[in-house]
């Protein structure tokens, strides 16, 4: 255990120093030794009104704005209470009215670890540090079409994750992600004054989110509430286009449905949907994706009673063939 | 077990204190680009006072009771207690104070510069449509649109802007060549001369006389201008603190007296008043027009049996000051500015050779390089920023500086590429009225643009007609410089073409007729009396 500490400190240093956000980072499920879940997603994202500043509007020079996404994903588990994820998504943008030129690429490659730091009876205290770093030069200056950010982010996360009965759970989890300044093709905007430099402040973000639901081997049905407050001050002035270092908050509901499939040799299938219900400086968007994840189990002696797959508490038994998991305790 | 946990606690508390190391860090910039040196000019120029004005005048209309009268001698009752008074000003030096002289340091005509090109972006927002799809006209009557009826004013879009930059360099420039005309007829010494006890604070020893203080002169002429051209109550507070500190202080650090700048602020409120005047009656409250205007415009055009340029904005929106092109130039006559302007017509909308310029924009557009891309957002100067004028001030600003050029050379140099960018402005928008031409995704809608795409006119690009003119007096106030500015003015103009939001015939037309514009500007420099 102590060696293992001192390990997980120096991956977290070396994986804090290159990488940030990401999604379905934020669970308190683990992976079991030795094994990974490797997933793509499509996602599509909509909005045809927005909040410009604290106002609410539509553009009929953007119309609907549609982002679309294709994302693999990777969670592998090098303990049954470590685990290190990764995702990169591949994103374009559209609108449908006016005359603005759509953008595609592939956005940030984003990389974290994921450590129970105590159990606790029925809760889990986890946490999780990581970053991202943008894949490429693509455009970010040019929002609401642009694919990303192009900042550098690192970030700490909390998250716990309380189980209760009937395979109930509930999951809290808060995040600080702290961005890099960044570099835009130009030397001259206004923000909160005039800057005459290619180099724009990013303001840093907070991320809270909460899920409850079931969670079993064979299904995933819970609701969610995410929030975000970026920590800046600065709104999109009337009638002008969004910035960069804008304040972008919002309060988003959704839900998670997912299904193992047992004649598909347990591909799992994930359907997500979320809504913003409010916000500032951002779209009144609506989410809906669709996700197929495996696992793969590579450890080479699979001794009976050795879990393998997703693990919700610590003690999860072998879990195949369908076996609901066994309320721990 | 416990032991398990202590590491536990070793471990969360390791990853706090990597995260707060990480996350402590304040979001600022360490540079935003207005940081400037201590201004020490190669020449004093204090000839200037001989140097050929925009606005009519002569030394003797200022130099009068009301204006800046003699002074009082050095050895005077009167003067002496100005010498006290800026030894106890100096003793009340201060961090606030310091950094106002600091600022100010850096040279007045540059950081006004900076401050209304930070202005103009500020203020560069096209209105939003009111409930019955129609755009309400800025007004000056009611700039932070407290009736909700309208708003806000101004809208600092290009014209506009090419007018402020060009009538506060004027301004300033005319006002500077007044003050030290009259330095030089009544040569007052500075209070650190006269009393050896003063020792100036950050600033060295003024080289030039005392009376009239220019830092004075050029915060009453430029204030009393910028608040008439961006008169938001946050926008004038902002001004009037930026004067009073330029106003004071060089008393704060020592070297002016309370006459010195008094007399320097009635002489900039004189000078103002002067130019304002040609401001009040250039025809500028005509530019924007009426609905039979506009529709007159495209009616003319679809009388010759052409496609007329229309809004692709939704609600359509009238164009952008289609008028502009009748508002008074600077370095030619409006007859010989008209002509230039149409020297060079467009192509036919069926000739085949512009469906090639069509398939041309789409070919760019298509497929945008990331190369490409940088180019256009480099040059775009759109909504929300300093415009493309703005842009080659910011350009001309690191020349100015590199050649330690004095406070009126520097007025001197801005209002002859200001002055050459508001005729480009007026020819460019006289050029886009006469021809009409419909923008490149008005002929082809599947052509998507790479930047905001401007509600006036395709032909000429204005970017190209701003940037060549610019490129033209830049070259000839800083010949070592001249391939630099070609290349950027070319670059800025195929900017537009990559964008989507331009033929080649509109950047080639631009680049041509600017270059006309700009030699009109370069001939005032060369008969200016500037050494």
């Amino acid at each position: 255990m102590k060696i293992f500490t001192k390990l997980s400190l120096l991956a977290l240093i070396i994986f804090s120093s290159l990488f940030a956000n990401a999604q379905n980072m934020t669970d308190g499920i683990f992976m079991a030794k030795g094994n990974l879940c490797g997933g793509v997603f499509y996602s599509n994202d909509s909005w045809n009104k927005y909040w410009e500043g604290t106002l609410y509007r539509e553009n009929k020079n953007i119309g609907t704005l549609t982002t679309q996404s294709i994302t693999l994903m990777g969670n592998y588990g090098i303990s049954d209470r470590f685990n290190v994820l990764a995702s990169i998504p591949y994103i374009s943008t559209k609108a449908s009215a006016g005359v603005l030129h759509g953008m595609s690429g592939i956005q940030d490659v984003t990389l974290s670890v994921k450590y129970r730091i105590v159990q606790a009876k029925n809760l889990s205290v986890i946490g999780s540090v990581g970053g991202s770093i943008p894949t490429n030069n693509y455009v970010a200056d040019f929002l609401p079409l642009a694919i990303g950010m192009q900042s550098k982010t690192l970030f700490g996360r909390g998250i716990l994750y309380y189980t209760l009965p009937a395979n109930l759970a509930i999951t809290l989890n808060g995040t600080y992600v702290a961005h890099s300044n960044m570099k835009v093709d130009r030397e001259m905007y206004y923000s909160d004054k005039g800057y005459f430099t290619n180099e724009m402040v990013m303001p840093d973000v907070v991320n809270f989110g909460a899920k409850f639901g079931h969670y079993s081997f064979r299904w995933q049905l819970e609701a969610t509430y995410d929030q975000q407050i970026t920590q800046g001050s600065i709104d999109i002035r009337r009638n002008d286009m969004p910035a960069l270092c804008d304040k972008f908050d919002f309060t988003k509901v959704g839900f998670i449905a997912a299904y193992r499939v047992p004649q598909l040799k347990d591909l799992q299938i994930i359907v997500t949907g979320s809504k913003v219900v409010a916000g500032r400086n951002v779209g009144e968007s609506t989410n809906i994706s669709v996700g197929l994840t495996k696992y793969i189990d590579f450890r080479k002696n699979r001794t009976s009673g050795i879990p393998s797959g997703p693990i919700c508490r610590p003690g999860d038994v072998n879990h195949n063939a369908g076996g609901d998991m066994k309320e721990h305790k | 077990m416990n032991v398990i946990l202590t590491k536990d606690i070793k471990f969360i508390f390791s990853t706090i204190l990597l995260l707060v190391g990480i996350t402590a860090c304040e979001k600022y910039l360490d540079h935003d680009g207005t940081e400037l040196g201590a201004l020490s000019p190669t020449k004093i120029d204090d000839t200037a006072g001989s140097w050929k004005t925009y606005t009519s005048m002569t030394l003797a209309e200022f130099a009068v009771p009301a204006i800046v009268p003699t002074p009082e001698i050095v050895t005077s009752s009167k003067y002496l207690q100005e010498i006290e008074e800026v030894k106890a000003e100096v003793a009340k030096i201060d961090d606030a104070r310091r950094d106002a002289i600091r600022y100010w340091n850096g040279g007045g005509i540059l950081r006004w510069n900076q401050i209304m090109r930070e202005l103009v972006a500020k203020n560069n927002l096209p209105p939003a449509e009111d409930a019955n799809g129609k755009y309400p006209v800025p007004s000056s009557a009611d700039p932070d649109n407290l009736n909700g009826t309208g708003t806000a004013f101004p809208f600092s879009n290009p014209p506009y802007a090419a007018r402020a930059y060009a009538y506060v360099s004027v301004a300033q420039y005319d006002a500077l060549v007044a003050a030290i005309g009259l330095k030089k007829q009544y040569n007052r010494k500075t209070p650190n001369a006269v009393d050896a006890s003063i020792t100036p604070i950050i600033v060295s020893a003024p080289k030039l006389s005392s009376y009239p203080s220019e830092d004075a002169v050029m915060a009453a002429v430029t204030y009393e201008f910028m608040k008439r051209l961006f008169p938001q109550k946050a926008d004038t507070l902002y001004l009037y603190k930026k004067k009073e500190e330029q106003k004071w202080f060089k008393m704060w650090a020592g070297v002016s007296t309370r006459s010195d700048i008094e007399a320097g602020e009635r002489l900039g409120k004189a000078v103002f008043a002067k130019v304002f005047a040609r401001f009040r009656t250039d025809g500028m409250a005509n530019a924007v027009g009426t609905q039979v205007k506009w529709d007159s415009l495209t009616k003319r055009i679809e009388e010759k049996g052409e496609i007329a340029w229309k809004s692709l904005e939704d609600a359509p929106r009238p164009p952008m000051l289609p008028f502009y092109g009748n508002v008074g130039t600077w370095n030619m006559d409006k007859a010989t500015l008209n002509a230039i302007s149409i020297s060079v017509p467009p192509l036919a909308t069926k000739s085949t050779e512009f469906q090639a310029q069509v398939a041309e924009v789409r070919s760019y557009t298509d497929n945008p390089t990331r190369e490409n891309i940088a180019i256009v957002h480099y040059w775009a100067d759109g909504a929300g920023t300093h415009t493309p004028p703005g842009h080659w001030n910011q350009i001309a600003e690191k020349y100015i500086v590199a050649a330690k050029q004095s406070e009126v050379r520097t007025a001197r140099n801005y209002a002859l590429l200001n002055t050459a960018m508001m005729d480009a402005a007026i020819s460019c928008w006289y050029t886009k009225s006469y021809y009409y031409f419909p923008r490149p995704t008005q002929m082809d809608s599947n052509i998507k643009t790479l930047t905001g795409l401007p509600n006036f006119p395709s032909y000429t690009s204005g970017h190209s007609t701003f940037s060549s003119a610019a490129a033209t007096v830049l070259s000839y106030l800083f010949p070592d410089g001249a391939t630099t500015f070609q290349t950027q003015a070319q670059e800025a103009s195929m900017s537009r073409l990559y964008g989507g939001i331009h033929y080649k015939m509109d950047c080639d037309g631009g680049l041509k007729i600017g270059k006309a514009v700009g030699d009109k500007a370069v001939l005032r420099g060369q008969s200016d009396g500037v050494q």
